[in-house]
């Protein structure tokens, strides 16, 4: 109990000392962190744009002539199959009708009889779909006996997946490179605020201490600096996602992953200071 | 008891030292003369195991340097009071709490730093200094700090580095007469320094370094 007072009274003032640069530390993690979870956070709100597109998206499969009795048939063989989320039925007459709300209805009057065929229109999990299995998956329904054709959005849905493609590899580039930046001015920061406790280190050695009672307060003031900037960065930004999303223009925000990039802070906090005690621990190299 | 048995310590250009033997007895002070470069603070920092000799021995009390793992080295420590040139003062705190960072690193009850480090404060004469920071003292009140701070746990030799650099004669004077108490009472001295003149008059036996070696030895009213 005495130790870990000791290290946590120490892992204070150790920061309190290194001043400036002890508040860089702590910037420079809650913007890490900050980072991550605003990143998090687009990623999740183009997850949900994609979600809301996809759930907007149906397959139709039209009967062959004169099999119109089959209609309820292939409408409960569709609904069972896996993926579906439901089925609406469109006999002959609903497809005339549509076709004369879309255009007119003169055509069958000069036509002298409707020659839509009815049709089954497939609602689909958002999930499950993918252009290549939509194409496997109108193949099938493609080959079933009754079935004349189907159609379905498939040039749409393969440019929403090459956006969403792109978008989440801009997202990668730019958080790989926003943590490479803010890990390195964090590790940099943090090894000048180790810096200025060097002189403590020097004492606690002269005086018999252990590397360990050396190296335990900078450890534990790079996980208070991860603790205070990561509260911050990640604890603002997750609160800004959350009142955005009570106007529901973004996703509620994940708390597990605000804390465990509060974490992840900590983390790298720790890891810094960890890295850069060993640098003034070294033997010297000159009398 | 402090013994150094042909202990080499080389960097580049021939610096370091090279091939000492030593011993410093139970309440014996000893006083390494030497130029600047001359190689008394190596021979010093290898005592204190802040770097491992080359070649050869070094043994403080029971330990023996060369067996001694890096984790034990703490232990090794703590029979010596060291004080190094830039003293290693940690700047945010006052005099009482630099010294009283002995206790809290040996895991001492509260009672018995506070009793310690008080009467060591009152020995080197800074006890009316308590609330006062490192920066606050002169440079001798400085050096009597740190000398307080390696005395607390009653270590059997100081081991001092310049104990006299950029103080004026009276002040070095007056740390002298200190250090010459603190012998009085028992304690062993391995100090280095490049000002002889002030241990004239004092039990001191004094080992002249040039270029890492010892070229002679002799009680200080024998020097020159």
């Amino acid at each position: 109990m005495r130790r870990l007072l000791f290290i946590l009274r120490e892992a204070t003032r150790s920061l309190v000392r290194a001043g400036l640069a002890g508040w860089l530390a702590i910037f420079s993690l809650a913007t890490l962190s900050a980072f991550g979870t605003a990143i998090y956070g687009v990623k999740l709100s183009i997850d949900q744009a994609e979600s809301q597109l996809l759930s907007q998206f149906e397959l139709e499969a039209f009967l062959k002539p004169g099999r119109d009795s089959k209609l309820p048939h292939l409408a409960e063989w569709l609904a069972s199959r896996e993926g579906v989320t439901g089925v609406d039925l469109v006999s002959k007459e609903q497809a005339a009708q549509r076709f004369s709300d879309q255009y007119s209805g003169e055509v069958f009057a000069l036509l002298g009889e409707n020659p839509l065929p009815a049709s089954v229109i497939v609602h689909y999990d958002p999930s499950n779909v993918r252009s290549v299995w939509i194409s496997s998956e109108a193949k099938e329904i493609g080959n079933h006996e009754d079935v004349d054709e189907v159609a379905y959005e498939g040039e749409l849905l393969i440019r929403l997946e090459e956006m969403s493609g792109r978008l989440g590899l801009s997202l990668l580039i730019a958080a790989a490179s926003l943590v490479f930046i803010a890990a390195f001015l964090t590790f940099q920061s943090v090894r000048v605020a180790v810096k200025s406790g060097v002189s403590w280190a020097r004492a606690v050695r002269f005086v018999g201490g252990t590397e360990g009672q050396v190296r335990k307060p900078f450890v534990a003031a790079g996980m208070l600096a991860g603790l205070i900037g990561g509260l911050a960065g990640a604890g603002l930004t997750t609160l800004g996602q959350y009142l955005l999303s009570q106007g529901g223009m973004v996703p509620q925000p994940d708390w597990l992953v605000s804390l465990l990039m509060v974490a992840g802070v900590m983390i790298i906090g720790a890891a810094g200071a960890s890295v850069a005690i060993r640098r003034p621990s070294r033997e010297r190299g000159a009398p | 008891m402090i013994e150094l048995i042909r202990v080499s310590r080389v960097y580049k250009q021939e610096r370091g030292i090279h091939d000492i033997t030593l011993r410093v007895g139970k309440g014996e002070w000893v006083v390494i003369v030497g130029r600047a470069g001359a190689g008394k603070s190596t021979l010093l920092r290898t005592v204190y195991a802040e770097h491992r000799p080359h070649s050869g021995e070094v043994i403080v009390g029971d330990h023996r340097l060369s067996s001694t793992r890096d984790r034990d080295i703490p232990k090794m420590r703590r029979l010596l009071g060291i004080v190094d040139q830039d003293l290693a003062l940690v700047q945010d705190r006052t005099v009482y709490q630099n010294v009283s960072l002995v206790g809290e690193v040996l895991g001492w009850s509260r009672k018995k730093t506070r009793t310690a480090a008080l009467r060591v404060l009152n020995r080197v004469g800074l006890f009316g200094h308590l609330e006062l920071y490192p920066s606050q003292l002169s440079f001798g009140e400085q050096r009597r700090l740190a000398i307080a701070r390696a005395l607390v746990s009653d270590p059997f030799a100081l081991i001092m580095d310049e104990p006299l650099g950029h103080l004026d004669a009276e002040t070095a004077s007056g740390i002298v007469s200190l250090l010459a108490s603190i012998h009085a009472r028992g304690t062993a001295m391995l100090l280095a320094t490049h000002q002889v003149e002030f241990f004239a008059g004092y039990p001191a036996r004094v080992i002249t370094v040039e270029r890492g070696r010892i070229v002679a030895e002799s009680p200080v009213e024998g020097m020159s």
